[in-house]
């Protein structure tokens, strides 16, 4: 991961209003007053971390926003019935909200097949990894999942063709018109519906295989015609500087 | 024989037909996310990984106002739980009581006016001292017997049948 890229994100987070001591102890009473039945007082957690969970915990995991979303609503359910086992730590309410997510995210993977870039397996690791960290680690996991999410992207990225990865990078991920990425690839537009294609397939075929293979789409790559394997990709643990080591520990009872 | 909707190695190879009608189906997928395609599906996923779109704020207030909903029935639900149970509580109560003073206030002469044995002492059963050591089984059984007689021709007063 490029250091010099992700520090400023990082010293970013740390001086971050929202991880000052007087945020800390509102929350500290807003969690009070939500343990007490203070409905109005859950809305306000919920409302503060919901967005976050939803853009850097649920959709990149899950892919889709319908299936995000989903998610959320059931950590939202899951946090009103389990919130009387939350103990405060100190550390703020996201950590735990962030592992309720994970354990959510992780049904939906095992319950369903999609193309996704997260493996069961890859979450149920964060879940295990959340237990073991330091509080300023989880103050900066949110961050951290937004970078770990890129970096999945980028791997896989550059285990295709890199004709097959500007192709995706241009339309996919910068979105960027149709005929203009066929211009600037110097095809036609049909033509260019077809790199697409054959992009897609062959990033499908690397999430479907083992990590640090041949580039797949490259003249060393499996032969054409191979079938992708059956089930969903695999996905390397790609998380910026260890991640096992780094994530946030659920500061009460694992939901 | 390979399928010729698989790509081939040389992304600007021509291409052949089914592979021409998958690329137009991807385009198709891309611009409806209602269409099913599992290309189109992994380009939204790898979008997502990218860079995240936030919830809608409207469809954010409304996961939050469901959520208060379960709330406000949870505990609900835990209070008329609680009301349940105080309420049952109190009902066996009283009925408790109302059978203790039903039966204090039998007529004492119901069961002997039409002849029924009453509860009693068994010690006429045992006219003789009981031996220091056993004996226990056969007193036992002395006690069914003779309640058990009592029994029936109880139900058979009752019934109008002795």
């Amino acid at each position: 991961m490029n250091l010099a890229a992700t520090l400023p994100t990082i010293l970013g987070a740390v001086a971050r209003p929202s991880d000052s001591d007087e945020q800390l102890e509102r929350e500290r009473r807003l969690v009070e007053r939500a343990q007490a039945g203070d409905r109005q007082a859950v809305g306000e957690l919920l409302s503060a971390h919901g967005p976050a969970l939803y853009r850097a915990v649920l959709l990149p995991r899950l892919g889709s926003e319908a299936a995000a979303r989903d998610a959320l609503s059931e950590v939202y359910a899951r946090v009103v019935e389990r919130m009387d086992r939350f103990t405060w730590q100190n550390v703020g309410f996201w950590p735990w909200l962030r592992t309720v997510a994970l354990r959510v995210a992780l049904d939906q993977l095992r319950a369903r097949k999609r193309w996704v870039l997260w493996e069961p397996e890859d979450v149920q690791r964060e879940v295990d990894a959340a237990q073991t960290v330091t509080p300023i680690d989880q103050k900066l996991s949110e961050q951290r999942d937004r970078q770990a999410a890129r970096v999945k992207v980028e791997e896989a990225l550059a285990r295709i063709h890199p004709r097959y990865a500007r192709a995706i990078r241009l339309r996919v991920l910068e979105e960027q018109p149709r005929e203009d990425v066929a211009r600037e690839l110097g095809v036609t537009p049909a033509t260019f519906d077809v790199v697409l294609h054959r992009a897609m397939h062959a990033m499908r075929k690397v999430l479907g295989a083992p990590a640090g293979g041949d580039r797949e789409g490259s003249p060393a790559a499996g032969r054409p015609g191979d079938d992708p394997p059956d089930g969903k990709p695999v996905a390397t643990d790609t998380t910026p500087g260890g991640r096992a080591a780094q994530e946030a520990p659920p500061s009460s009872e694992a939901p | 024989m390979s399928d010729p909707r698989i790509p081939v190695d040389d992304p600007d190879a021509p291409a052949s037909d089914d592979e021409r009608a998958a690329a137009d189906e991807l385009r198709a997928s891309l611009d409806d996310p209602r269409r099913a395609n599992d290309d189109a599906q992994l380009a939204r996923a790898l979008s997502s990984a990218w860079s995240p779109r936030d919830l809608q704020a409207g469809d954010h207030a409304a996961l939050v106002e469901r959520a208060l909903e379960r709330h406000r029935g949870a505990r609900r639900s835990g209070r008329v739980l609680r009301i349940s149970f105080g309420v049952s509580a109190a009902v066996a109560l009283a009925a408790a009581v109302l059978l203790v003073l039903r039966s204090d206030r039998r007529p004492p002469g119901e069961a002997a006016a039409i002849g029924l044995a009453l509860s009693r002492t068994t010690q006429p059963l045992f006219p003789d001292r009981f031996a220091p050591t056993g004996g226990e089984t056969a007193r036992i059984d002395r006690i069914a017997m003779a309640r058990g007689a009592d029994l029936r021709d109880n139900e058979f007063a009752k019934w109008g049948v002795r």
